[in-house]
């Protein structure tokens, strides 16, 4: 596995797999890494439950989902901000409604990016395209976040 | 030296004695009966000239008046009566006992719980008389009054009055409006609006009569006539007075926990409200995504089989995709509807002038190619939710554009007018295709449609948001239309606060 991975926070079947298809056609998609809700996504990143012990995973960026079982987006969207080893990774929230509140508040936690789930195949190839673009060439990030403590 | 007549008496008092010891043998004796017995035994040795006797009679007829008051007599107060008719019996006798003293202790003692009963039982009145002679009148009326004991305080002046009204324990004031400090109507005001819950009978002279009617309409319970109170007529409107007041403050009382209880059946109501607005949230959220994936599987579909399925397999599925996307906007359009319905409210300073403004620039590209204007005049600056404002607004410029005249370039104009001095209206005006009157309410139904769907894109909700909104502000909207000759919407809001 790449030292650098981007993970995919994705409940439903459907939906990771038109993610997934979508960043594999943009070149990018071997880097991907899914975990299934927000439970998951805090073991991966601070390196806990099933992925104690495992190495080298740092994330360069997450994809989010707000809907999720055990742990929603919303929670972990919180507790990654609020955590110092964590909050520079950026957060793409990427779900199904997009109403104004949802919008706002999703910012105000510190999500860095907000797109609603594309309503046809074209949406989600231009959706990996873009992500690849700006996220993976354009936009400078750290390059790695502070490790964790074991 | 005893005379005959001191016999006469005494021999009288031994009977008397005699029917106390009877009476009191009784199963339940009769109180009244007692007390008759004892009153006449306390005259008898009062004429008798019978000291020895005395000390123990007057404190044995206060007991048992207290008694008769209170209507009670328990078995101690009873032990103590029967003892001190054993000692008077006794020192007629002759066998005049040391333990006389004793006998009048304990009767005092059984007496003094009675005395605070008749105390607490008595109609405590709060007389305001500047007058000492009335004064006098009132409470020698209201002494000879059968049964009810009246406790009367007299204040001279409204000041005394009021700060002893405000101590409590009072039943009922009796209130001349003519005092030292403070004449006429205004006499009553301060008392009532000092205690409001006890009852005031006015004191009037017959010429007062209008200024006591005056105070009849202001809340007093009744008024009396100087001159013309005998007790019956004080003692009934003091009864009457207390009892109406009673009336009127359960009546109150009721009203308080009916509205107690309104209070708080509207917030179970709007609790569920609230809940029904989450699982409507929740609902369209879930039966939306199966539809997007329909459109997603459908794009897959073509594009990796779209050869094998044909022209017509295309087309089938393109139609397929369309009908799910119509679903999905239906959906939206719901949800759109319900959160408009349900969300919280805020209040914002809202410049209606901006924010058609800032519709009118959105829309000005579509308006041009049509070839069309839209214009905005005199819009006020109220009190409302600005987002919802601005769908409200977004909403029925869109309507009147969709609407338009194929062959006409579109006119819409957006203007306000004052309507009266509380509330605004905004008239939406279009030169469009129009519709029939009849059917102007029911265009704001959910779901309702004029216009045939295939000519007109849509879910047939706009205007019942629109509805909605208008509604959520306390306002009303209306629609004015003629086939071919254009519509005119009018929306009415308040203006809660003055805001310009």
């Amino acid at each position: 596995m790449s030292a650098a991975a981007i993970v995919l926070t994705e409940d439903d079947e459907d939906d990771y797999f038109l993610a997934a298809n979508a960043l594999r056609e943009a070149g990018i998609g071997e880097r991907l890494h899914r975990v299934v809700d927000g439970e998951e996504l805090m073991d991966y990143l601070l390196l806990r439950g099933r992925y104690a012990g495992a190495p080298g995973l740092r994330p360069i960026l997450i994809f989010l989902d707000m809907r999720l079982p055990k742990k929603s987006g919303w929670e972990a969207l919180r507790e990654i901000k609020s955590d110092a080893r964590l909050r520079r990774i950026p957060v793409v929230v990427l779900t199904s409604t997009n109403t104004e509140e949802e919008i706002a508040r999703a910012y105000d936690l510190g999500c860095n990016s907000f797109i609603k789930k594309p309503a046809n195949l074209d949406g989600y190839l231009a959706l990996a395209r873009a992500i690849k673009e700006y996220w993976l060439a354009l936009a400078e990030i750290p390059c790695a976040a502070p490790a964790p403590d074991r | 030296m005893k005379t005959e007549l001191h016999d006469v008496f005494m021999a009288e008092g031994r009977e008397l004695l005699a029917a106390m010891r009877r009476a009191l043998a009784a199963d339940g004796p009769s109180l009244p009966e007692l007390f008759r017995f004892s009153h006449m035994l306390k005259g008898n040795v009062k004429l008798a000239g019978y000291p020895e006797l005395e000390p123990i009679v007057v404190p044995l007829t206060e007991c048992l008046r207290l008694a008769k008051q209170s209507g009670r007599l328990t078995e101690e107060q009873a032990a103590a009566v029967s003892e001190a008719v054993e000692a008077c019996q006794g020192i007629l006798e002759g066998r005049v006992a040391g333990g006389s003293q004793a006998v009048v202790e304990r009767l005092r003692k059984a007496a003094s719980p009675l005395e605070e009963g008749v105390e607490g039982a008595a109609v405590k009145i709060l007389l305001i008389e500047d007058s000492v002679l009335q004064a006098l009148v009132i409470k020698k009326e209201l002494a000879q009054s059968d049964g009810v004991v009246y406790a009367v305080e007299c204040r001279r002046s409204l000041a005394e009055g009021l700060e002893r009204v405000t101590q409590g324990g009072v039943d009922v004031v009796l209130l001349d409006l003519n005092l030292p400090d403070s004449q006429g109507l205004e006499t009553f005001t301060e008392i009532s609006a000092r205690a409001p819950a006890v009852p005031v009978v006015i004191l009037t002279v017959a010429a007062d009569d209008g200024l006591a009617t005056a105070a009849l309409r202001e809340g007093a319970q009744d008024y009396l006539v100087k001159g013309q109170i005998d007790t019956g007529v004080l003692t009934r409107a003091i009864r009457y007075a207390i009892e109406r007041k009673r009336i009127e403050e359960s009546l109150w009382k009721a009203r308080r926990e009916l509205e107690l209880r309104v209070e708080e059946r509207t917030s179970q109501l709007r609790k569920a409200n609230s809940e029904l607005a989450l699982f409507a949230s929740a609902a369209t959220h879930e039966l939306r995504e199966p539809l997007r994936k329909i459109v997603i599987w459908g794009d897959l579909l073509r594009r990796d089989r779209g050869e094998a399925l044909g022209e017509t397999g295309l087309k089938l599925l393109h139609d397929m995709q369309q009908a799910a996307r119509r679903q999905g906007d239906i959906i939206d359009s719901l949800r759109e509807l319900t959160r408009v319905s349900s969300s919280g409210r805020s209040s914002d300073r809202v410049d209606l002038d901006a924010v058609v403004g800032e519709i009118a620039a959105e829309m000005a590209p579509l308006f041009a190619q049509a070839g069309g204007r839209l214009t905005v005049e005199r819009l006020p600056t109220l009190r409302a939710d600005r987002l919802l404002m601005r769908l409200l607004f977004s909403n029925l410029v869109a309507n009147a554009f969709k609407y338009r005249k194929k062959e006409e370039p579109p006119l819409v104009a957006v203007r306000g007018r004052p309507h009266g001095a509380t509330a605004v209206e905004i008239d939406v005006e279009d030169n469009g295709i129009g519709f029939e009157q009849q059917y102007a309410a029911r265009i704001f139904e959910p779901f309702q449609r004029l216009h045939d769907r295939g000519a007109y894109e849509g879910t047939g909700m706009g205007l019942a948001i629109c509805a909605r909104i208008v509604a959520r502000h306390g306002g009303s909207i209306t629609a004015r239309g003629e086939p071919g000759k254009g519509a005119t919407f009018t929306v009415t809001l308040p203006i809660t606060e003055q805001v310009k």
